[in-house]
């Protein structure tokens, strides 16, 4: 081995011992404080792969059905028909695993429902209007908190029941909400920007549901694997 | 304001009997038969006299000014979801509209049950209309649900003579097909618009892959001028006011010979049968040279007149060109002279400016003016492409012009940029501004 080949090599086993060494016990100690346990690997990337996927695919077909459009330009209808495709995709990866996902269903339509009458409109199905990009992003981060509390709570008295700290996932929601509509409120904005079409907004939310989708994934892969699971 | 009742199934010279093809010598003249026949004619269901009580009476309805939209296939998806074509005219209907244009055939393709193309290439509607629409072809569900809105439905002969290189017709029959001087008989797009291709932005390239899908990447030219091409436009006119309860018939500025063509073999024997064997000029923009081709296709018009009169005295036949320089310089369409001869019910002139001055400008000419006079006048106005999107200002200035110059309505084009993804604001505000404008 060359010179530089062993001077490589030692570098990175330095590095990864002092990883490992270092942050193994403190990620055994936060899993243990969090009831996590480990999940094993395909058995969770099937269950993120099936959640991610089926929520990305049921805002899409949405779109066939809702407009999406400014807020306060949804209605209560459409608000609550977003919902039941987004919350009939989800029951159908929960329910091998949940005895209350049908209660998620419920929870998720009238989480929207209630949004929607609340004068926010249905956020995933909206766009702000407003051009400037600073303004989508600070708007996108505070609505979608707005939202993914709202729906944690509606959620978390579906899981409630049978999850351990049941109550992380409206934290959880929150913040995940609140990253993805800014992404995809930003991306959409850039986009609207150059093109002049609205579609852009669409893809925007596009963007935003996927993140939703993969970081909600990420979330219920963690809550369903805990190792108190009721 | 113009009433829209102005029909002459009694007017215009007729020019040869039925089921005869002609070659014509020169306008105003008797006209040559030749020998070839063309295809028999199907058992069309003649109308019935409901059928055309309903016509007028829907005509009758239409007192106000005409607030038409062509309805396509292209890049639109109005009619590939069971749900599109009724809730587009439902959608209409409650802003006021009163006149639909619905696709009748483009790329060698009907969107009704053509017993003509069926004979010609095997295939009487197109494929994936007929899986999307499996029960009622879009043509008979437009009219259906625009005459229980209490709308005019007037079909649209969208690419006129236009068609894919590929498509079975132009496969079939190589001979149909027009050519430039260099015998090729491939249409760029400067034929058409004279200009060179409109530079994309971004969005519009990432979108350009997913709208074009489908789109035919090479397009020839049917020869207007050739006997079997007329047949087969006369035909599929003449069975779609038989078959289906329409209010008239359009042909747009596709109907039409773009003035680099021309050169094929047909035409140029024809031409030289009439200028004593001297070939057509080798300048495509050459004055005698257009105006011999104008005169040419202007007899064909009158002969398609008379047929769907024959066939349906309510029918209107209705154009939509460009405005009369243009459209005679670059598509040969003489359509002052079709006004003249009453072989026209209905203009609706296209008039896609930008700019508000030159829009009002084309609307004052004299010739729009005086065709006032004759017939319905209504103006096309543009209401965006994918491409190039429009704000409403600029729609709500254009009709604001048309009205304030007095033509007999509107018509845009087309459906998907009245309100849609593909619009500058959100579709309800679209909306909400159409209410407004034509509340």
């Amino acid at each position: 081995m060359s010179f530089w080949g062993k001077r490589a090599n030692m570098s990175f086993s330095s590095f990864s011992e002092l990883f490992i060494t270092r942050m193994t016990p403190r990620w055994v100690a936060f899993s243990e404080r969090w009831g996590l346990r480990p999940v094993p690997l395909v058995e969770g990337l099937t269950v993120w792969a099936q959640w991610t996927g089926f929520t990305w695919l049921a805002f899409v077909v949405s779109l066939s059905f809702i407009e999406v459009g400014e807020r306060s330009d949804l209605s209560l209808l459409e608000g609550v028909l977003g919902g039941a495709l987004i919350g009939l995709a989800q029951w159908m990866v929960l329910r091998s695993h949940l005895f209350t996902a049908r209660r998620w269903f419920i929870a998720t339509v009238i989480g929207w429902g209630t949004l929607t009458l609340f004068h926010i409109g249905a956020l995933g199905w909206t766009a702000p209007d407003t051009s400037n990009l600073l303004l989508r992003s600070l708007l996108g981060i505070a609505y979608g908190a707005y939202v993914g509390m709202g729906l944690g709570v509606a959620q978390w008295f579906a899981i409630r029941r049978q999850v351990h700290s049941a109550w992380r996932w409206i934290f959880l929601n929150a913040g995940l909400w609140s990253v993805a509509i800014s992404i995809g409120w930003l991306v959409g904005g850039i986009l609207r920007a150059a093109s002049h079409l609205f579609i852009s907004e669409v893809f925007g939310l596009m963007v935003a549901w996927g993140a939703i989708a993969s970081l909600s994934g990420i979330g219920i892969v963690g809550l369903l694997y805990q190792a108190d699971v009721k | 304001m113009l009433c829209l009742l102005v029909l002459r199934p009694d007017s215009g010279p007729s020019h040869q009997q039925p089921n005869t093809v002609l070659i014509p010598t020169r306008l105003n003249q008797n006209s040559t038969a030749i020998a070839k026949p063309p295809a028999p004619l199907s058992d069309f269901q003649s109308r019935s006299k409901e059928t055309d009580e309903t016509t007028a009476s829907i005509n009758k309805s239409i007192r106000s000014e005409i607030r038409g939209v062509w309805i396509t296939n292209v890049a639109s998806s109005v009619m590939f979801s069971p749900w599109g074509i009724p809730r587009a005219i439902h959608q209409l209907a409650d802003l006021h509209f009163n006149t639909l244009y619905p696709v009748l055939w483009n790329r060698g393709k009907t969107f009704y049950h053509s017993p003509t193309l069926k004979q010609l290439i095997g295939q009487e509607i197109s494929p994936s209309m007929a899986l999307m629409h499996p029960k009622e072809d879009p043509l008979a569900k437009m009219v259906r649900i625009g005459h229980s809105q209490n709308m005019r439905v007037i079909p649209w002969f969208e690419y006129g003579f236009m068609v894919p290189l590929h498509s079975k017709l132009a496969r079939q029959h190589p001979e149909w097909l027009t050519t430039k001087y260099n015998g090729s008989p491939l249409l760029n797009e400067s034929s058409l618009t004279g200009q060179a291709k409109p530079k994309q932005n971004v969005v519009s390239w990432l979108l350009a892959p997913l709208l074009s899908s489908g789109a035919p990447k090479s397009l020839g030219w049917l020869n207007p001028l050739h006997p079997d091409v007329q047949s087969l436009i006369i035909q599929l006119a003449e069975e779609t006011v038989n078959q289906y309860d329409v209010d008239g018939i359009q042909f747009d500025d596709h109907f039409s010979m773009p003035a680099d063509f021309g050169y094929d073999s047909y035409t140029v024997a024809l031409y030289q049968l009439d200028h004593n064997g001297q070939l057509p000029p080798e300048d495509s923009d050459d004055p005698d040279w257009i105006r011999w081709r104008a005169d040419q296709f202007s007899l064909f018009v009158g002969r398609l007149h008379d047929r769907v009169k024959e066939s349906c005295s309510t029918c209107l036949v209705s154009i939509s060109p460009n405005p009369a320089k243009f459209a005679y310089q670059h598509h040969l369409q003489d359509w002052q002279t079709w006004v003249r001869r009453h072989w026209v019910d209905e203009l609706v002139v296209q008039v896609y400016r930008n700019d508000i001055e030159r829009f009002d400008a084309e609307l004052a000419k004299e010739t729009l003016q005086s065709t006032m006079d004759q017939i319905p006048v209504s103006i096309g106005i543009l209401t965006g492409t994918w491409r190039r999107p429009i704000s409403f200002e600029q729609i709500k200035q254009q009709v604001i012009s048309s009205r304030d110059h007095h033509f007999s309505g509107v018509t845009f084009f087309y459906w998907d940029t009245l309100w849609s993804y593909f619009t500058p604001e959100s579709p309800q505000k679209r909306r909400q501004n159409f209410r407004e404008l034509l509340g």
